[in-house]
């Protein structure tokens, strides 16, 4: 492949020239492919960007996870929970707390619903484990626990909530009808405070990142399956390509053997028939289903 | 009949039936459509208040002639086939001539990935085009916005730079054929021929000009024809592209859209654009044979 026998200096410059056109050539053709494939690498939600970056910045494999293999989400109903979490918001009436390395925990009045992205290490005590389709079901359990990457109760709770957080930020609106003693006030309505339990009055939703999920007593819990039928549309077709081609030998075989072997009124007649329409004329009978002829 | 004659049409039988039901019978079938006025409501089931399904003669043909629409498709695909071909032909040879230089070092490598695009599934290298030409966040116009062009063209939703879009494509996606076909004929050419011409003092223009290409114009005057007729075949492209917006350009896809593409399906008129098409390509690519004589040399 590398054979060079250059006879002088513009010769060897000559090479140099022409290997670098056909190296930035080269690389402009083949750009598009692999832009897409730096395009696979980007962590989820930056593929919208409005600048180039030739190498990614963070490059993951998890599109390629999510393909293959899916992810699961799941929906709790229940009264008391237990959400240990780095990072998070709780939206009140009257206030807003985003608060660091908490714990939210209580009693809800009421069965509250909340929902968990990309769950796992999903445990579950005292229930029945029910399968439908890409849904776990639960029904009335004594303990669920799992950990999360978003965990939120966006109707809200009502009952005896608190939140025990390790920093907390808050904007208040109004007179708050959270307790605010022994906290710092940094702005006009801004208060922060670290190492504090607050009780969380009326109602509170939360919108939490990643972090850890338990629950006592629960009323239902349903875990769904999302995506990552790669492998049934892989399977489906193998199938399809196999029935194929197992069909048409079928079809082709005992007739290849007739014209090959066997000698018969009209042989030559239906070959050419055969040739006429499979061969000769088979850019015509494409027209309407195969437009790109040159592929083949 | 002999014994023979029996056993061979007992073995030639299942196949030859099924290729006439899978492949000679739809085309009659459609054949047969284009002369009725098969539309939404009597085909392929009759409804009530639908105009019955009934022979109508040449009334299909009679309103494609007259019909805008396909006239404007019928002329736009013919201005496709000019510039495209005429693109494909000269990257074609340029990148054979390129990748078959003595100077550039590792060019079969290069070859070999340049034929990438030709492996790829249709589908996907439309979806990365269509990512490419974004308006916003296709990187064709961030690098133009990068060069400073304030307000880069619509790549997709306008007529005019979408047809620019379709042509580029289509020479990526063809190019492979192209520079396969040309780089073999252009390896076949004798040392001797160009090391004559550099004795009588041509220069490179020259030699490649007066030598080399005419020695190859067969294989590309071949390869000019069938990228032509795939040009003139055009419809995955601007169908997954943006389908409604060159339904006027493009007469495979004008004749899709008039049946399954509108709210108002009318298959007889679909199928008598499809069989104009199958006519005209069929006479273009018979003229084209005949001009080049390609049937008369091996090629």
């Amino acid at each position: 492949m590398f054979d060079f026998h250059f006879r002088n200096r513009r010769e060897i410059i000559k090479a140099v020239l022409a290997t670098a056109l056909a190296i930035l050539v080269m690389g402009i053709i083949l750009f598009p492919v692999y832009y897409m494939f730096t395009v696979s690498l980007k962590p989820q939600g930056t593929l919208a960007s409005t600048s180039l970056d030739l190498i990614p910045d963070n490059p993951t494999l998890q599109n390629y996870k999510e393909v293959l293999f899916g992810h699961k989400d799941a929906t709790i109903k229940t009264k008391t929970f237990n959400i240990t979490s780095s990072k998070g918001k709780i939206i009140g009436e009257d206030y807003t707390i985003e608060y660091t390395d908490g714990v939210i925990y209580g009693k809800a009045r009421i069965n509250t619903p909340f929902t968990l992205k990309y769950v796992s290490h999903v445990k579950v005590e005292g229930a029945n484990k029910t399968l439908e389709q890409n849904q776990e079901k639960y029904i009335k359990g004594k303990f669920v626990s799992m950990d999360a990457k978003k965990i939120a109760a966006s109707q809200g709770i009502l009952g005896n909530v608190y939140l025990k957080a390790k920093e907390v930020r808050i904007t208040v609106t109004g007179n708050p009808s959270l307790k605010l003693e022994g906290l710092t006030k940094v702005g006009n309505n801004t208060y922060v405070g670290q190492n504090v339990t607050l009780k969380l009055p009326r109602r509170a939703r939360i919108d939490s990142e990643k972090g850890h999920f338990e629950a006592e007593d629960f009323y239902y819990v349903f875990v769904n399956k999302i995506g990552g039928d790669f492998f049934g549309y892989l399977k489906r077709s193998l199938i399809i390509a196999t029935l194929t081609v197992v069909l048409t030998l079928i079809f082709t075989i005992p007739a290849a053997y007739a014209f090959l072997r066997l000698k018969f009124f009209g042989r030559e007649h239906i070959l050419y028939f055969y040739l006429m329409f499979t061969q000769n004329d088979s850019r015509l009978r494409r027209a309407n289903k195969r437009p790109d002829l040159h592929r083949r | 009949m002999r014994k023979s004659t029996v056993a061979a049409l007992a073995l030639i039988l299942p196949g030859l039936v099924a290729f006439l039901f899978f492949n000679i019978y739809p085309i009659v079938y459609s054949i047969y459509i284009a002369f009725t006025n098969a539309q939404l409501g009597n085909f392929p089931i009759q409804t009530p208040n639908a105009p019955p399904l009934k022979f109508v003669g040449l009334d299909n043909f009679r309103w494609a002639i007259n019909d805008p629409g396909f006239r404007s498709a019928f002329l736009w695909t013919w201005v496709f086939v000019a510039t495209s071909v005429t693109l494909k032909v000269l990257a074609g040879i340029f990148l054979s001539v390129l990748y078959n230089s003595k100077y550039v070092i590792g060019k079969s490598l290069y070859r070999a990935l340049l034929i990438i695009p030709w492996a790829l599934p249709l589908l996907f290298s439309i979806t990365v085009w269509r990512f490419m030409f974004d308006p916003i966040f296709g990187p064709v116009n961030i690098i133009l916005r990068d060069l400073g062009v304030s307000n880069p063209p619509d790549w997709i939703n306008n007529a005019t730079y979408g047809f620019v879009a379709l042509n580029i494509i289509e020479v990526w996606l063809a190019y492979p054929f192209m520079m396969t076909v040309i780089t073999s004929a252009l390896q076949s050419v004798p040392d001797i021929l160009v090391e004559a011409a550099i004795i009588d003092g041509a220069n490179y223009w020259q030699r490649l000009t007066k030598v080399v290409i005419p020695i190859v114009s067969k294989p590309i005057a071949f390869s000019t024809i069938l990228t032509s007729a795939a040009s003139f075949q055009y419809f995955m492209v601007p169908f997954l592209y943006n389908g409604a917006l060159f339904e006027d350009r493009f007469l495979l896809l004008y004749g899709y859209q008039r049946a399954f593409g509108s709210s108002l399906p009318h298959y007889g008129r679909a199928a008598a654009v499809m069989f104009i098409a199958t006519i005209v390509l069929a006479i273009y690519m018979y003229i084209s044979m005949r001009i080049t004589k390609l049937q008369e040399g091996a090629s």
